[in-house]
């Protein structure tokens, strides 16, 4: 039941956090770190409490519009995993779950992100030696918005973070939000009660959700290394890495379909499409029959995650 | 952790738990509200505006205009008297809802 409502809760905050957040509604998130469903503090003491075993090395995940951090969990037999707890188990990370409003503007999100991630590496007990930024679908979008703010403020935990890895992120925009867009503005301009009714509902979409639709303003930070995870339904062809010695032809459906939500052009930030296609760059990995929300739960996706990081360890 | 702190520590997060249930039954009750506000009036306002078609068209008739104007004036109160005490009721039972919340709360 509790998670059940907590991810009604992120869903809520997803669709109409915005509002949430500007009338003060107790349903409205405040970004912070998670641990077994409980708010953690970034104090010393609340940090040694969650992580008895904590380690230099920090993984923070976040997750993406209208869910949680559960959103990274999966089962393997009987036992409950994410790409944070494995990465715990197989490289010795520490992982740190980000919880947040997935309904307020992505940029505010990125600057709340950039601050959260500054008092982590303020108050952590000992000493740091890289941190891993794992942004899932919009949360993404934050992780390139918070390292964008971290330079620009010159803070610490840039120093620290050695790469960030994207998985299914829209890069270049939603086209699903911008197809929205397009219908709302037609229907807008017919007077008839009916879709002027359409209208009015659509329009309450959080700003988030509307964001969604715009490409990143920036490039990306050049101090980190970048990887990036797209999936590529069956319909389209599968690219292969330059690795595997073909060059595939991913054709005009993949540029289209991509994950279902996400094309491969956005996903893989302009570095992967049909147009330009000659091979996959070894910090792409398009994984083929993996929906959007496969993504964030994927053991495929977890191999790709764990060889990046286990890269400089 | 010892045994004894987790026994001191064991009611204040009791206290925190419920604190944060009635916020989210608050802000719950909030969202509901509001919905139920914004929508009649979002209905009201399609209701109003399909009405008006038929109207229109059967004022333009010079023997219908005067009658069908005083239907319209009619039709138009009653559909905004439905949807005013639709709102009322809501604001009332949210009112309540509060006050209840405010009761759990100081027990």
């Amino acid at each position: 039941m509790g998670r059940r409502l907590e991810q009604a809760i992120g869903a809520l905050n997803g669709a109409v956090g915005d509002y949430l957040a500007r009338t003060s509604n107790g349903l409205a998130t405040t970004m912070a770190f998670y641990h077994a469903d409980r708010r953690l503090e970034t104090s010393p003491e609340a940090i040694q409490t969650a992580h008895p075993g904590a380690t230099g090395r920090l993984v923070i995940l976040v997750h993406g519009l209208m869910c949680t951090e559960h959103v990274w969990q999966f089962a393997i037999g009987s036992e409950l995993v994410d790409y944070g707890s494995l990465l715990a188990k197989d490289l010795g990370m520490t992982p740190f779950y980000v919880r947040y409003n997935s309904g307020l503007r992505i940029d505010d999100n990125g600057v709340a992100l950039a601050e959260l991630i500054e008092r982590l590496v303020d108050a952590y007990p000992i000493p740091i030696e890289s941190i891993t930024l794992l942004g899932y679908s919009m949360g993404g979008l934050l992780v390139r918005g918070a390292t964008r703010v971290g330079l620009e403020r010159g803070y610490r935990f840039m120093s620290l973070t050695r790469r960030s890895i994207y998985v299914g992120t829209p890069h270049l925009g939603a086209p699903l939000e911008r197809w929205t867009r397009s219908v709302t503005g037609l229907l807008d301009r017919l007077d008839i009660p009916a879709t002027r009714l359409a209208v009015e509902l659509t329009s309450l979409r959080s700003e988030g959700v509307k964001n969604l639709g715009d490409a990143h303003a920036f490039p990306l930070v050049p101090s980190i290394h970048h990887y990036l995870v797209a999936g590529l339904l069956s319909a389209s062809s599968p690219p292969r890495t330059v690795a595997e010695g073909v060059e595939a032809s991913p054709t005009f459906l993949a540029d289209l379909i991509g994950d279902l939500l996400v094309p491969l052009p956005s996903a893989t930030d302009g570095g992967v499409a049909a147009k330009t296609y000659s091979s996959l760059p070894a910090h792409v990995k398009v994984l083929r029959d993996v929906d959007h929300v496969g993504l964030a739960h994927h053991p495929e996706v977890y191999a790709h995650v764990r060889a990046w990081c286990a890269e400089e360890s | 952790m010892t045994a004894e702190a987790q026994s001191t520590e064991m009611p204040s997060d009791n206290a925190a738990s419920t604190a944060e249930s009635i916020r989210r039954l608050r802000g719950l009750r909030a969202v509901v509200e509001d919905a139920v506000e914004h929508g009649a009036s979002a209905v009201e306002r399609i209701h109003l505006a399909t009405a008006d078609v038929p109207f229109n068209v059967l004022q333009r008739v010079p023997v219908l205009e005067a009658p069908v104007r005083e239907i319209r004036t009619v039709h138009d109160e009653a559909v905004r008297s439905s949807y005013r005490i639709a709102r009322m009721i809501n604001r009332a039972v949210a009112r309540s809802l509060d006050a209840v919340l405010d009761v759990v709360e100081r027990g």
